[in-house]
């Protein structure tokens, strides 16, 4: 007889732990080895794919943007830019980039396609309105308004059969090019503390702008009017 | 001739190797350890009270959540403790499962032939009424710490329980051990 309630407790675990045999042990080994496992990588390993998987999506997203960058409407790729624009807008690491819908237009005019410039140019004067909102960038209401209104006509001055005058389109690249360098030019004033004259800029360019795409609008009614030949009449 | 658990306890604790392997999805090292332990967790929970079908249910659940979570174990040298901790709480689920207190009674005798069960019948019974004596929780901690030679930290820490805490809960429930088996002594 043990002594010690220690001892015997240890004999007595002893006695318990022999009485397990290896077949019943086995049997419940393999039974919860075939249990479903809902577990997850080990940390590091997790670590390494989650890793690979977010390099592997960032390197991919990075060439694809890369590539999609330059891309004009028309483009397979263009879908593609914008997307990527607008998350990053929705994200709030940028803002519809006025400059990129401008080098679009540029692209679309030496293409030829002069009337998706002109619509390209438009967006660049709406991505333009849209960055005034922005506090810091000077513009007062008018301003905004005016580019908005410009934008307006410049889609209207796109004849109904699409066949814009190049030197129109030319002249309107010009000018919208314009228009975009005397925002960035109010920016930059309105961190000196003083946009009010570069803001005066931005809005008679915005109204020349206008100015210039009535007129166009006016000259394709015109020559869109059936023309009143009067030898159609009936004899 | 049958290999016993007691042959099978050499490869218990598990090598740092052995666990590290298992974590990192080697079925044969899993089950290896799996091997060793089992007998020792049928063994604690019937110590601790159920009977000895309860017992081993008990201890294939606990293997159960011991396989789907070992690759959460970050530190192969917290194992042991880490494999207990899985056990006390599979029996304190059955505890709040059954809220039956009076089935904590130790009441298996190991059975392995006609002259041992005498004998053993005759040892192990003044220990089991000393057990009886004690809560589960009192026989929970020392089969941890006098059996399975857990340390404080490892009884403790994963508990949230100060080592100290643990420390005097071990020391008073083997006192009231030492009363419970002397009392039985003046008795017989």
């Amino acid at each position: 007889m043990s002594t010690s309630p220690m001892d015997d407790l240890k004999a007595y675990a002893a006695s318990l732990t022999d009485s397990v045999s290896v077949e019943e042990t086995d049997t419940v080994v393999a039974s919860v080895l075939r249990a479903p496992r809902g577990g997850r990588l080990p940390l590091k390993q997790r670590v390494t794919a989650v890793g690979a998987v977010i390099a592997t999506f960032l390197s991919a997203n990075v060439g694809l943007a890369a590539a999609a960058q330059n891309a004009a409407p028309g483009d397979a790729l263009y879908g593609v830019d914008r997307a990527y624009e607008r998350i990053a807008a929705f994200v709030g690491i940028s803002n519809p980039r006025a400059e990129e819908r401008l080098q679009e237009a540029n692209v679309l005019a030496e293409r030829g396609d002069a009337s998706a410039a002109l619509a390209a140019a438009s967006a660049a004067l709406d991505a333009l309105s849209s960055s005034l909102e922005d506090p810091g960038s000077g513009a007062d209401d008018q301003s905004a308004a005016s580019i908005r209104e410009a934008s307006s006509e410049l889609v209207q001055a796109i004849p109904q059969n699409g066949n814009s005058r190049p030197e129109f389109v030319n002249d309107m690249m010009a000018e919208t090019r314009m228009i975009v360098q005397l925002a960035q030019e109010m920016r930059e004033a309105a961190a000196n503390g003083d946009a009010a004259e570069a803001a005066k800029k931005l809005k008679d360019q915005a109204k020349k702008i206008a100015e210039r795409a009535k007129q166009e609008k006016a000259s394709n009614a015109d020559k869109d009017k059936p023309k009143n030949n009067s030898g159609n009449s009936t004899p | 001739m049958t290999e016993s658990a007691g042959d099978r306890s050499s490869t218990w604790p598990p090598s740092l190797e052995a666990i590290d392997q298992a974590r990192n999805g080697n079925n044969s090292a899993l089950a290896d350890i799996l091997r060793a332990g089992h007998p020792r967790l049928v063994a604690y929970f019937s110590g601790a009270g159920p009977q000895r079908a309860d017992a081993e249910d008990l201890a294939a659940h606990t293997l159960e959540a011991v396989v789907t979570s070992i690759h959460r174990l970050k530190n192969p040298h917290a194992f042991e403790g880490w494999f207990w901790q899985i056990a006390r709480y599979s029996f304190r689920g059955w505890i709040r499962k059954t809220r039956r207190p009076d089935r904590f009674e130790p009441t298996y005798i190991p059975e392995r032939n006609a002259e041992d069960t005498v004998e053993l019948s005759d040892e192990h019974t003044q220990i089991r009424q000393a057990l009886a004596a004690l809560s589960p929780k009192d026989r929970s901690l020392l089969w941890l710490r006098d059996v399975e030679d857990l340390s404080y930290e490892e009884i403790g820490g994963r508990l949230g329980s100060a080592v100290g805490t643990v420390r005097v809960a071990c020391h008073r429930a083997r006192k009231r051990l030492e009363e419970a088996y002397a009392a039985l002594d003046q008795d017989a």
